[in-house]
């Protein structure tokens, strides 16, 4: 597998995330989302930074959505990971798996 | 304007867009950790963009270059001359920088603007830092951001 190919910690959190949150994945959501399952509170920053080099690797792509008072009439930027992301995350939880195979369920 | 919402107006508009929305559940403190925090993450995305760097060229293209070209053109006339005593800068030439510095600050956008258009004119100042006193300099940086903001409401 080409070094390129591969994606850090933080990038392979918010390809779940999106995953995850299916059609309401836009920036908030995927920040709440890895804040309530991992309790990292993690800058909204971050989260677009990542995602605009996830989208730069072709694992996410995004679209405009609709333009909401609450937002200061600000559109969401929706993500979606694509075939390529989804190769990518199938093959790491391989990977994982066939890692951990064998060890105990707490690892000493 | 409180300085959470001169921070929200430096991040791009998803960002500003989603921690507005998200500030109804938090507090005002919340909100002003979220924006400093993401600041240096949206200039590396700024950056990624290729938005500074255009912000950049636009600028010195926009704002230095044509400064120093007038300046060279006194400099040209100045040398035209040969009883030079007493032969000072006309206050067109004031005019004329201001002219081109608002311009470039009301076409360029407002958050590069901020940064780079004062940066550009005083690069020219700092240049020829013999031929201008420094009240022409600041007054050039203050005037052409002022002046910029009202072309740009106008």
């Amino acid at each position: 597998m080409p070094k390129g190919d591969s994606v850090g910690e933080f990038e392979h959190l918010i390809l779940l995330a999106v995953l995850r949150l299916n059609e309401d994945a836009y920036g908030m959501r995927i920040r709440q989302e890895i804040c309530t399952r991992t309790g990292r509170d993690t800058s909204i920053g971050a989260v677009y930074a990542t995602l605009e080099r996830l989208a730069d690797k072709g694992l996410v792509d995004s679209r405009l959505g609709e333009v909401t008072p609450e937002r200061g009439g600000r559109a969401k930027r929706f993500f979606r990971v694509t075939g390529e992301g989804v190769t990518l995350l199938n093959r790491a939880r391989r990977e994982l798996e066939s890692m951990m195979e064998g060890l105990p369920a707490v690892l000493p | 304007m409180t300085l959470t919402e001169s921070l929200l107006r430096l991040l791009p508009d998803e960002i500003t867009g989603d921690l507005l929305e998200e500030s109804a559940l938090h507090s005002r403190r919340w909100l002003w950790s979220q924006a400093l925090r993401s600041c240096g993450w949206a200039i590396a995305l700024s950056w990624r963009r290729g938005e500074i760097g255009a912000a950049l060229l636009t600028s010195s293209g926009g704002v230095l270059l044509p400064l120093l070209a007038v300046d060279l053109f006194w400099a040209w006339i100045h040398s035209q001359v040969p009883l030079r005593a007493g032969l000072d800068r006309p206050w067109w030439m004031l005019a004329c920088n201001l002219a081109i510095a608002a311009a470039g600050c009301a076409y360029f956008r407002r958050e590069w603007t901020v940064v780079f258009m004062p940066l550009a004119a005083l690069t020219v100042c700092l240049l020829n830092l013999a031929e201008y006193p420094l009240w022409y300099a600041v007054a050039l940086v203050v005037l052409s951001l002022r002046l910029g903001r009202k072309i740009r409401c106008a």
